[in-house]
């Protein structure tokens, strides 16, 4: 009698409590939109999740689940479900902004709904026209290992003759022009080469003789850092924050330098996908604010944001560059890069012909 | 009746195989958005340069060359042992299996890593050298063909023990003792008796080996060069252009690679069978 009374209850009381568990779990629903976003990983989603993420529950009441992978990846996922897309927002580089308003999978920015963009740096909002705003960045420029490289190259001219007279044996990382930052850096030393958008030649020239030197044109910003801590190259171009991660593990001979003319202006952008849920906005709105952006920053000390107001976290401050703190960025060079992604087909091309993969 | 048995996977393969398939056909025939935002009509463009570029078609040829090169240095490393594992009476055979199967056992990046840290400038094998004196400099052991070969050859040797031990087990071991007793030494056992009745094996381990050769990835991505440019390489730097349509038609390149080989192995030994 009493087993069977304890199991009536026991079964009314897990009736009930699913119940209570199904309409709280409407509730949450109802209480407010929830949307999915695309991020890089690892650390880049625990800044999401300091400042970012938590603004847009406040805000909306409702979550953000985070979809990992690279820009690419959240585009190809978008075009295949173009009418619901899989994603609602996107953060992608610049190059990416351009081609995704020409795929038409990205919408104007609508200020009416991201006032918080009205603070963003016009350098960070004006090239992007009105299809993304500027999130962060960080510098292009030269990582060596200071016990093998004494004397670092003072110019990107002169670190490609350096390497293609094979002053560093070969023992030297350059990037892919896959990779983002392959693009921005051959773009800048072709430019500096004489060359122009329309024609990459003198950089592929000038890359054919550094080949025999180089033992791999990266395509995945870790492999640089892997490379030179366990002595497979002594010199890389590269990035200042990776090249930080790579210092604060106990690498402390691992050093970087900027080279003249200076850093191609390399900038993550924040885009709503078309089509996707208008919550997204808010999600933007809150990238936008600079006490998240400061928040993000502590976890990639020395990367720029491009808030106006933003006040970097002590350890990331001592790290940035000097022309990013007085906003002055004159050790960031504008590239072209509404052109220079309608042209990256062409240059990849040139580059697998010549250079190879 | 037994044919129903099939029902299962003839609708796995009809669903994610042929539709799949249907879908890269159809993409191969228009041009990307990237190339073309206005969208195209239908086109062998992308054929057109696949097969009508001399670049493409050395990708190719690189593509087979690795395949063949792969393909044969598993077959000579693996022959051996297969012969060893059909025949052994050896309690610890399983050890000897497990040995070989255990390149699988590990993650494909993990493993690549493994021969990052062997084969570096400042690895393993280059440090031992230089400690014995018998080179001076480094030797250029990855981000090479000689890397990608290496790293692919102890991945792939599974796969050709596997294939080759379980038909040399099926030849009676009569056969020898009886060619044995009529005189014939050990190579002449192995030419006229063994191989002849094993290249059944030797043509399924060879298909296999070469065919998952042509479709690697990872591996020569990570331990390859700027030279080692193959097709799944060349399809990669497409799909993260966003050039999905000429993507595809690289893809349907190597699937018609693929398919050659198969039909040749396939003709090979029914000749083979029916003499």
């Amino acid at each position: 009698m009493g087993t069977g009374t304890t199991r009536r209850a026991f079964l009314r009381a897990l009736t009930v409590g699913s119940a209570g568990s199904a309409w709280a779990a409407r509730l949450a629903h109802a209480a407010g939109p929830n949307i999915v976003a695309g991020s890089f990983a690892g650390v880049w989603v625990d800044g999401l999740k300091a400042g970012v993420i938590p603004c847009y529950k406040r805000k909306t009441g409702g979550d953000v689940e985070l979809v990992v992978g690279t820009p690419t990846d959240f585009v190809q996922k978008v075009m295949a479900t173009r009418d619901r897309p899989a994603i609602d927002a996107m953060i992608g580089t610049d190059a990416d902004v351009f081609q995704n308003a020409q795929l038409g999978i990205i919408e104007k920015l609508q200020p009416a709904k991201l006032p918080n963009v009205a603070g963003i740096l016009p350098i960070f909002k004006e090239p992007y026209e009105g299809w993304a705003f500027g999130f962060d960045g960080g510098r292009d420029g030269v990582t060596y290992n200071a016990n093998k490289v004494k004397n670092p190259p003072k110019s990107w001219i002169e670190f490609t003759e350096r390497v293609a007279k094979g002053e560093f044996g070969r023992a030297v990382l350059y990037p892919h022009l896959t990779a983002t930052d392959g693009l921005a850096i051959t773009w800048l030393i072709n430019r500096e080469l004489g060359g122009s958008l329309a024609d990459p030649s003198p950089v592929i020239r000038r890359l054919r003789e550094m080949k025999p030197y180089i033992t791999k044109f990266w395509t995945s910003n870790a492999e640089p850092g892997t490379a030179l801590t366990s002595g497979e190259v002594d010199i890389a171009a590269w990035t200042d924050g990776r090249t930080f991660g790579v210092q604060s593990a106990g690498n402390r001979h691992i050093q970087f330098a900027l080279p003249a003319p200076g850093s191609p202006m390399l900038t993550i952008c924040f885009m709503k996908i078309k089509n996707g849920s208008d919550a997204a906005w808010e999600y933007l709105n809150c990238a936008a604010d600079a006490k998240n952006q400061a928040l993000w920053n502590q976890y990639f000390p020395g990367y720029y944001m491009t808030h106006q107001n933003n006040d970097y976290p002590a350890a990331s401050r001592e790290k940035q560059d000097p022309t990013s703190l007085d906003r002055s960025f004159k050790n960031w060079i504008q590239v072209p890069w509404k052109e220079l992604s309608r042209l990256r087909p062409q240059w990849m091309e040139a580059w697998t012909r010549e250079i190879g993969a | 009746m037994p044919a129903l048995l099939l029902t299962p996977l003839l609708v796995f393969l009809l669903a994610f195989f042929v539709l799949p398939f249907g879908v890269m056909l159809y993409e191969s025939l228009y041009l990307s958005l990237v190339q073309n935002p206005a969208g195209s009509a239908m086109t062998f463009a992308n054929y057109t340069k696949a097969f009508g570029d001399a670049f493409y078609l050395r990708v190719l040829l690189q593509t087979v060359a690795l395949g063949v090169a792969v393909t044969a240095l598993a077959l000579v490393l693996g022959y051996p042992v297969a012969y060893f594992l059909a025949r052994t009476r050896s309690r610890r055979r399983h050890v000897l299996l497990f040995l070989v199967i255990s390149p699988l056992v590990v993650s494909i990046v993990i493993r690549s890593y493994g021969w990052m840290v062997l084969l570096g400038r400042a690895g393993t094998v280059n440090t031992l050298l230089q400690a014995l004196g018998l080179v001076e400099r480094p030797l250029p052991l990855m981000y090479n063909w000689f890397g990608v070969v290496v790293a692919l050859t102890h991945v792939l040797l599974p796969f050709m023990i596997l294939t080759l031990a379980s038909v040399i087990e099926g030849i009676p071991e009569s056969l020898e003792d009886t060619a044995a007793v009529l005189g014939a030494g050990w190579w002449s056992r192995f030419r006229h008796v063994i191989l002849p009745l094993s290249m059944e094996g030797v043509g399924a381990g060879v298909t296999l080996v070469f065919m998952l050769t042509i479709g690697s990835f990872v591996s020569i991505l990570l331990l390859g060069g700027s030279d080692t440019l193959v097709l799944p390489l060349l399809i990669y730097q497409q799909i993260t252009l966003l050039n999905n349509n000429f993507a595809a038609a690289l893809g349907m390149l190597l699937l018609v690679l693929s398919v050659v080989l198969l039909y040749a192995q396939a003709r090979i030994f029914r000749v083979r069978g029916a003499a």
